[in-house]
């Protein structure tokens, strides 16, 4: 199969263009375009491939991946298909009023049919491309009879992208027959093992599985999560949980009834024993101590009954009993040796002034005038003396006579007449309030001595009695406690089995909502598994082609490979590059320029394995490549029977590079641009080599 | 059977046994396989692979009809 001819209309910087190439055949198999850089050759090579596959190639496309990467088509795009093709339209097409841009590719197979591919694409006035509106055509046979997908096939995207993989290559196959030098050159980075490992991948189509099963793992673990259902270890604690607490319950359940049925015996045997005690239970020493005491108190008031009985007895009974009349005789003559010791004092202060009294009188007779005679002045003053005695005589009637008891004169008289009174108050009922006093302080110690006997005979049995009490009532409290606190910890584990019975239903509702998705992501799962073991099967059973290939064509583009017997891929896809002895060499020289030709032979490798008969079109081929180097993937390249369409700077296939190939040329083209107002317009000129 | 010449593994007798072989080991359908590796292919060239999962589940429900 060959490319027969090109034709874009408003593609990029080209307004309208149509390369026409010949047939290779007779060894002329290399067709030539070359132009500086920013001409057009990139987007004639961009051109091909998304002409053949549309969005499906734009993962071939270099400036449609990612800035830093691996260089080959599984990177991520950086760009969408529709934001790519923003630039794709000319640029004097919309003013011109033209809306589409197009790219035809005439193919021809080698039974010499012809088969034509055309793409257009659609933009709005403001330059955006209309994804919906992509058309694609394709043609058969001299007649041009158009190929439609059968009006009953319901995906007729899936029917041409078939059509397209089985009758030009398939895209996964594709990015070894369409690819930049500056690709080869970032794949050229990569391990050995893995270039080779993806190259064999792409030979057979597994990129797409390898997809498929990153698609499959990451819509398993979304399906999973969106189920949101608990695990089966969630479930399980929970369940757990629900048999602890049942576990819990019955054990309080059971300490209670334990209590319950122990209480009412124990309650019964305290009631019973504190009746015994009668109150007095504990406490039985400390009793007779206190009773002890109390009869002591008794006895010493007893005691002072009598002393106090015996001071009235020695003191003052023998005035007691002298009668009442005695002692009220006694009392008066003392009372009126009293009023006589009063009048006596009061008429000696009187006669203390009695002298001067009658002097002062007989003085102031003395001036009396007319002047009195003696005998009258001594006649006053007799007078005044008698009234002057008239005052004291005769002494008041309670006077007494005389002194009888003289030894009593003030205050030891009046003290006795209040002895004498005091004697005369006390009656005989404080003689027998004293005895009586004393009878009874002695009964109540006699009664309390006698308690305190009766208690110490009884206290070793009430000791006894006591201190089982004290045991029982322990019993009873610590059962009380344990039913009590058995009552409340099951109210509180009934309150938590509540709750944990609602959370295992709501995590069962969960699961069984949730169980759709599941099942869907565990057959996800399961398809992915399954992938995974295809893709690292599928590829040991091409090694050994893979592998001779890549010998002929790394000998072909290498240099010094004389000590390279062969090149031998294992199972795994380790490269070995082996003497003719079988020695391991180890790893190529590891220059740039080497590991590109490595790359490159890879690539040779693999399309020969293919069998495809696909044209190659390689866009800037010789990035830093030696000169040597440079001669050996050209020949390499272009040593095959297929087209070769080499896109080419004016630096690279020139000179002796050219000359290498010259005799394969049977086309060359160069690219030019002149500018249209600003806006660089590509034409194609052909040219002689 | 849609997609096998894209995935050139399925276009080769030696291809085709090996995926056979290893449905049958898991008790997986090869249609369903099939089916699966054509939704993938939809979405080449896409940057974001919308309605691939509606696709899977569409897939995945059938699994259990099928059953």
């Amino acid at each position: 199969m060959y490319l027969r001819a090109v034709e874009l209309r408003d593609w990029r910087s080209y307004r309208h263009a149509r390369f026409n190439f010949p047939k290779p055949e007779n060894g002329k198999n290399v067709v030539l375009v070359m132009a500086p850089n920013e001409h057009g050759k990139t987007s004639f090579f961009e051109a091909v491939t998304l002409g053949l596959f549309g969005r499906e190639g734009l993962p071939l496309i270099p400036r449609a991946r990612a800035s830093v990467g691996s260089g080959d088509a599984t990177e991520r795009l950086n760009v969408s298909y529709s934001q790519f093709l923003a630039n794709a339209l000319h640029r004097r097409a919309i003013e011109a009023g033209r809306q589409s841009c197009s790219v035809t590719l005439e193919m021809e197979d080698d039974d010499g049919d012809v088969l034509e591919i055309s793409r257009k694409w659609h933009f709005k006035a403001d330059g955006t491309h209309k994804l919906y509106d992509d058309d694609l055509q394709i043609f058969e046979g001299v007649g041009r009879v158009p190929v439609r997908a059968p009006a009953t096939t319901e995906d007729k995207d899936a029917w041409y992208r078939e059509f397209i993989a089985q009758r030009f290559i398939p895209s996964s196959l594709a990015e070894f027959f369409l690819f930049d030098g500056e690709q080869v050159q970032r794949y050229a980075g990569r391990d050995m093992a893995d270039q080779v490992r993806r190259g064999i991948e792409g030979l057979l189509g597994l990129p797409v599985l390898k997809s498929l099963r990153e698609s499959l793992t990451r819509y398993a673990q979304h399906a999973r999560s969106s189920a949101a259902s608990p695990s089966d270890q969630t479930v399980k604690a929970v369940e757990a949980d629900i048999a602890n607490l049942e576990l819990a319950l019955a054990q309080n359940r059971q300490k209670r009834e334990a209590a319950a049925a122990l209480l009412p015996q124990l309650q019964a045997e305290s009631e019973q024993l504190s009746q015994q005690l009668g109150g007095r239970g504990e406490g039985t020493i400390a009793m007779v101590a206190e009773l002890h005491k109390d009869e002591v108190r008794y006895r010493a008031e007893a005691e002072r009954a009598i002393e106090g009985l015996k001071d009235l007895l020695a003191g003052d009974i023998a005035i007691a009993l002298a009668g009442n009349d005695l002692r009220q005789a006694t009392v008066d003559r003392l009372m009126s040796e009293a009023a006589r010791e009063r009048w006596e004092a009061g008429r000696n202060e009187g006669n203390a002034n009695l002298d001067r009294y009658q002097a002062d009188l007989s003085q102031r007779l003395a001036e009396v005038r007319p002047e009195l005679e003696d005998s009258q002045s001594s006649g006053v003053i007799e007078a005044a003396t008698a009234a002057w005695e008239a005052l004291w005589y005769p002494p008041p009637a309670d006077c007494a006579q005389d002194y009888l008891h003289s030894a009593l004169m003030g205050t030891a008289r009046l003290q006795a007449i209040e002895r004498l009174e005091a004697i005369r108050r006390r009656s005989a009922s404080e003689l027998v309030e004293k005895v009586e006093r004393f009878h009874s302080a002695v009964s109540t110690a006699e009664a309390k001595k006698r308690e305190r006997l009766e208690i110490e005979q009884t206290a070793p049995e009430a000791e006894k009695l006591s201190a089982r009490l004290k045991e029982v009532s322990e019993e009873v409290g610590k059962l009380i406690n344990q039913r009590d606190e058995a009552d409340r910890a099951i109210t509180a584990l009934e309150g938590q089995m509540a709750a944990k019975r609602q959370e295992l239903g709501r995590h069962m509702d969960r699961i069984g909502r949730g169980a759709p998705a599941l099942r869907r992501a565990q057959a996800a799962d399961q398809y992915a598994k399954v992938l995974g073991m295809l893709l690292h099967d599928a590829v040991p059973a091409e090694v050994s082609a893979v592998a001779a290939e890549m010998t002929r064509a790394w000998k072909s583009m290498a240099h010094l490979t004389e000590r390279v017997e062969r090149i031998e891929i294992t199972e795994d896809c380790e490269v070995r590059m082996l003497n003719a002895q079988g020695e391991d060499l180890h790893q190529i020289e590891k220059s740039a320029g080497a590991s590109q030709v490595f790359t490159q032979a890879l690539i040779v490798a693999i399309t020969n394995v293919s069998g495809r008969a696909f044209p190659f079109v390689v866009d800037t081929p010789l990035a830093r490549l030696s000169r040597d180097q440079r001669l050996g993937v050209l020949r390499t390249f272009t040593d095959r029977p297929g087209q070769v369409i080499l896109l080419s700077t004016d630096e690279e296939v020139v000179g002796e590079k050219l000359e290498a190939i010259r005799d394969r040329v049977c086309a060359a083209y160069s690219l030019s641009v002149e500018p249209d107002n600003g806006v660089a317009v590509t034409t194609v000129q052909p040219m002689t080599v | 059977m849609a997609g096998n010449s894209a995935v050139v593994l399925l276009n080769s007798e030696e291809g085709r046994a090996l995926v056979k072989r290893h449905c049958r080991e898991a008790n997986l359908s090869m249609s369903h396989l099939f089916e699966l590796i054509e939704a993938e292919l939809e979405q080449l060239g896409k940057k974001r692979k919308a309605g691939l999962w509606e696709e899977f589940d569409r897939i995945f429900d059938s699994l259990e009809e099928d059953d």
